[in-house]
């Protein structure tokens, strides 16, 4: 290992952040423990964590210290080698920690990446939703017992068998201070489903470039910014990335009362021609708050992703 | 809670290292209020102490302004005091940080260096400490997680020697020393012990010898007290490098009190940087020095006292200079940053100066890269070549 190993956890604030945490501190420990150098990191603007919010972790592993010098002080690694996706539905994307609005859960792995999804599909039926990349990689998918809070045995059981940065053992070694049972981390090598992912491939949703960033002559003197206009969603923010289920509006038992319109935290209900409600998705967090507050309980709540679609 | 890894090496932040030098100094009072990035000292701190693996009296302030009043006072009754800040939280208790000094309490603090609002921005920018610069704190720097360990345990060692009695405020990055988890040596206790004596006082407040601490007076006195303290602060240069000649022997670290040198001995030209641009630095002179650019890096590790000598051993006779700031003067004699004017004025009296160029890098916390260094490296040497700078500021990386 002559280069710096950059391994990202993928998760959403509160549910899974401390298992974010976990996956990268677990392996940047084994790492030490084998001689290895190692540092591991959240992603600076995503703490204090908030919840649901999408969030990541980081490790850097190195063989030596002086190829990392370089790779320390950043806010995220340039180049991802592993990926951990703890929920499935942040193939939807995920926010950065800039400005630069929501982008790509795929978007800074490497050829030859491996990535690790914590979900009971198999790679290509959850291939359906992952973005395109534009380089090679391996997706594995492992269960990992629950959809968004995954013990974190299976998926470094699934490192162990399919990645080399650290030694299985040094990971067994690592695990063993917390976990009596290291059962999960032993039989993922069995039970972990792969498959070769060639660039281009996946039926999720696209993102462009990142946006151009105006220039100090081009921005607005004395810090401010312009708004967005009444009525109107910013473009640039959509809040939708944070949804693990979504309401599902049932015109049929519908009185069009416009609670939900009005209880709305994230202004996300638009209300047709007829006086229906329904939400939209670029922007709904899936909170569930319409779903509370509807008096007449048409409004349903489901995973925003089953088995099978 | 520690959890050892490998060696007696933990996994921890700059901010969890900073809250194990307090255990191990064993501070007597916390005075805290959040602000990010040192909210991550006072969780720390207040972790430890609700595990039962350290006694102190934590408190938590109203607001900075009373959080620094508390360590002021507990430390001028005898208290091993902590306090800390960040960015405008730093401002906000800029009346009792200057009281501290003047009242000569030996408070330690740590700033998690953070831009001043506004924009509201988390990311590391040098100006909250550089505002507080003149008024006797001591300023050091870290790095990494290491080496704010290291300064904390310092801090208090050159605060409390009766030669100094100012305060000393350890500062660190924001993000990139405050909450990176880096390897780090934890002392043990014993260790501690041997380099740290227990804080004694100057002065005690009680009922069989009353003092009046802070009256008010005018002229008649106040020159004075200055007085008293621009010579404390001339002791203090000789008192820090005897702590770290003592802290070296013990740790084995921390042999340099003022600077680090990275390839400085055969260099043609030097860049000069403060905190953690350092780790960048490093791997942009090791390319440079591999494409057979001569260029050394240094990382002034204490601001105040300023180490206007241990630079000009190692500047002057030098081809040219580029000080990298991340901070800002507005309207500064030449428009640049607050190191690039002390460099410049400390170099200005001698025959061998060499001509200099001044970097704004890393505003907001934009990190400052391996890539950036190496432009802050050509704009160096084509000073040398020119043998004057063909203008003093030059802003790195911003979209202009």
């Amino acid at each position: 290992m002559d280069r710096v190993i950059s391994i990202e956890a993928n998760g959403r604030g509160v549910t899974s952040d401390t298992i974010c945490r976990e996956l990268v501190d677990t392996i940047a420990t084994a790492a030490l423990r084998e001689g290895k150098v190692a540092i591991s990191y959240m992603r600076y603007g995503d703490d204090p964590v908030r919840v649901g919010i999408p969030m990541k972790a980081f490790a850097n592993v190195s063989s030596e210290w002086e190829p990392m010098e370089g790779e320390v002080a950043r806010y995220n690694p340039e180049n991802i080698d592993v990926s951990f996706i703890l929920d499935a539905t942040l193939a939807k994307g995920i926010e950065s920690w800039a400005h630069m609005g929501r982008r790509s859960v795929l978007e800074k792995i490497t050829s030859g990446a491996l990535v690790i999804a914590n979900t009971a599909m198999a790679p290509a039926e959850y291939l359906k939703y992952l973005p395109k990349t534009d380089v090679d990689y391996t997706l594995v998918t492992v269960d990992g017992g629950d959809i968004q809070r995954p013990s974190v045995l299976p998926l470094l059981g699934a490192l162990a068998a399919e990645s080399p940065v650290v030694s299985e053992e040094a990971l067994r070694e690592a695990l063993s201070d917390k976990y009596s049972n290291l059962g999960g981390f032993v039989e993922a090598a069995a039970k972990l489903k792969k498959m070769k992912v060639r660039k281009g491939a996946g039926g999720g949703p696209a993102f462009g470039p990142p946006p151009r960033l105006p220039s100090a002559s081009e921005m607005p003197i004395a810090v401010v910014v312009p708004a967005v206009p009444a009525g109107g969603r910013n473009p640039h923010f959509k809040t939708g990335s944070s949804r693990t289920h979504r309401p599902i509006f049932k015109h049929d038992s519908c009185v069009r009362c416009r609670t939900c319109w009005i209880f709305c935290p994230d202004g996300a209900v638009d209300i047709d021609d007829d006086g229906y409600p329904d939400a939209d998705f670029d922007y709904c967090s899936g909170c569930g708050i319409c779903v509370e507050m509807c008096p007449v309980d048409a409004i349903e709540s489901q995973l925003e992703m089953r088995e099978g679609g | 809670m520690l959890k050892q890894v490998h060696g007696g090496r933990a996994l921890i932040t700059g901010c969890v290292a900073v809250a194990h030098a307090i255990r191990l100094a064993d501070v007597d009072v916390i005075a805290a209020y959040p602000i990010r990035p040192y909210t991550g000292v006072m969780n720390a701190v207040a972790q430890m102490i609700a595990d039962g693996e350290f006694d102190a009296e934590y408190i938590v302030a109203d607001s900075e302004h009373s959080q620094f009043e508390i360590g002021k006072h507990a430390s001028l009754v005898g208290a091993r005091a902590f306090v800390g800040s960040s960015g405008v939280g730093w401002a906000y208790a800029a009346e009792p940080i200057v009281i501290t000094a003047t009242n000569r309490a030996p408070v330690v603090a740590l700033v998690g260096n953070r831009a001043l609002d506004d924009p509201g921005a988390f990311g590391t920018e040098h100006n909250e400490t550089l505002m507080t610069r003149d008024i006797g704190w001591m300023f050091s720097w870290a790095a990494d997680a290491q080496e704010a360990l290291d300064l904390t345990l310092l801090a208090y060692r050159i605060s409390e020697d009766p030669e100094v009695m100012l305060p000393g405020a350890v500062c660190a990055d924001g993000s990139f020393v405050t909450h990176i988890k880096y390897p780090v040596e934890v002392p043990s206790q014993e260790q501690v012990e041997k380099f740290l004596p227990p804080y004694q006082p100057m002065h005690v407040l009680h009922p069989d010898r009353p003092i009046t601490v802070a009256p008010q007076c005018n002229d008649e006195y106040v020159f004075e007290t200055r007085r008293q303290m621009d010579e404390a602060a001339r002791r203090e240069p000789e008192i820090i490098a005897r702590a770290h000649e003592e802290f070296s022997q013990i740790f084995g670290r921390q042999r340099d009190p003022f600077l680090e040198r990275y390839m400085t001995e055969d260099a043609d030209v030097m860049l000069v940087g403060i905190g953690s641009m350092a780790l960048a630095a490093r791997a942009a002179v090791r390319a440079l020095r591999g494409a057979g650019r001569k260029v050394g890096f240094i990382r002034v590790k204490r601001f105040r006292p300023f180490p206007a000598d241990q630079l000009k051993e190692l500047l002057l006779g030098k081809e040219a200079v580029g000080v990298i700031d991340i901070d800002f003067s507005f309207g500064s004699p030449l428009h640049g940053g607050v190191l690039y004017h002390e460099i410049r004025s400390a170099l200005y009296d001698e025959e061998d100066r060499p001509p200099t160029v001044n970097f704004i890098a890393g505003l907001g916390g934009r990190p400052v890269t391996v890539g950036s260094l190496m432009e802050m490296s050509d704009v160096t040497f084509k000073t040398a070549e020119a043998g004057r700078p063909e203008k003093n500021v030059h802003w790195i990386d911003v979209r202009e």
